[in-house]
């Protein structure tokens, strides 16, 4: 018989710890692609992702079943994330450029990609994003998360995410303006 | 596509469509992948973070046993000196050593007061008994959350 989430957790909570396995397998490329949207950096991306997986054991018995244990477990990899991306983002020099991703990117098309200014010039203004607005627009664009979704996940309410994407779209806006206007 | 999405932005952040962002967005994040042996190195990492709660669970009880202890042993003398029994006591006790070092059967216990340190005794080592086994791992269980490691059993369990 196929145990359900919380039993699952229940069991491993009283020593059957194998069963994490589950949680691993099934949540571990999406940890992963989450974590990579925040840090831009795949290697970096999976010891966090280990990381994550790792707290989520050690604070397994302060999930409380309110939430679906995958909303708790984004929010475990978004805080872990976006930590490790500040704390990197204080050492300016080993943060990829974006055009540095591109190139080892061998599925994306950079001669057509290369032609759309429009990109260009978004992605110019998304590198001078903070980590915070980055990882919020990353998570809420790239994984097609809802409102309600990236609130539960961030831990915000939901007006304030809107508010956020509200001012992270229009600063956007004003930069990339500033960058056609150069 | 997105079905979510904020409904107030304004005018002037057009420029900036849904589309847009999330091709933007998208092409930013590296397409690693995980590595093949990431669910087995995590579980082995999981299974020794299992062992240090462990650990961390038995010293945690074992410190509060001992406090406990102490704490028992500190409160009966304390009641002995403040009814002025310390002096009986440690005297019932000297008679005791006394009657138990004598060859068992050999004569009945002396005294009712012999009776009564070793009612006493057991008494207060079931006290402690009941104290570590109700209260305090239960604490402990709780403080350092019900993590438990038990033997793989030799199948897997069923998912």
């Amino acid at each position: 018989m196929e145990l359900t989430e919380l039993q699952c957790i229940e069991a491993i909570l009283a020593g059957r710890v194998h069963l994490f396995e589950r949680f691993v397998e099934q949540y571990g490329e999406r940890v992963h692609r989450l974590v990579c949207g925040v840090v831009r950096d795949s290697d970096m991306a999976t010891d966090i992702t280990q990381e994550v997986f790792i707290k989520a054991y050690t604070h397994l018995s302060s999930f409380n079943g309110v939430s679906k244990f995958s909303t708790w477990l984004y929010r475990l990899a978004w805080n872990t994330a976006v930590t490790a991306a500040s704390r990197r983002s204080r050492n300016p020099e080993v943060i990829p450029h974006s055009a540095d991703l591109r190139d080892s990117q061998p599925d994306i098309d950079d001669d057509q990609e290369f032609q759309d200014q429009r990109l260009e010039l978004l992605d110019r203004a998304l590198d001078s994003l903070d980590v915070d607005q980055r990882a919020l627009i990353t998570l809420f664009y790239m994984e097609e998360r809802s409102v309600h979704e990236v609130a539960a996940i961030t831990g915000m309410s939901e007006s304030n995410v809107k508010v956020r994407l509200h001012r992270i779209r229009k600063k956007l806006h004003s930069l990339i303006t500033g960058y056609e206007n150069r | 596509m997105k079905t979510d999405k904020p409904t107030h932005i304004a005018p002037e952040s057009d420029l900036l469509q849904d589309d847009l962002l999330h091709r933007a967005v998208t092409r930013r994040v590296p397409s690693g992948q995980l590595p093949s042996n990431f669910v087995y190195t995590t579980m082995l990492r999981v299974q020794e973070e299992a062992k240090r709660l462990e650990r961390q669970r038995d010293r945690r009880w074992l410190i509060a046993l001992i406090t406990t202890s102490l704490l028992m042993l500190a409160g009966g003398f304390g009641t002995l000196w403040w009814t002025g029994g310390l002096d009986w006591f440690i005297s019932s006790l000297h008679n005791s050593t006394e009657s138990l070092s004598r060859p068992l059967f050999s004569e009945p216990a002396t005294s009712v007061s012999e009776w009564y340190n070793i009612i006493l005794l057991v008494v207060t080592a079931a006290l402690l008994l009941i104290v570590d086994q109700l209260w305090l791992r239960h604490l402990i269980g709780r403080k350092t959350r019900r993590h438990k490691v038990n033997a793989p059993s030799a199948g897997r369990d069923s998912q």
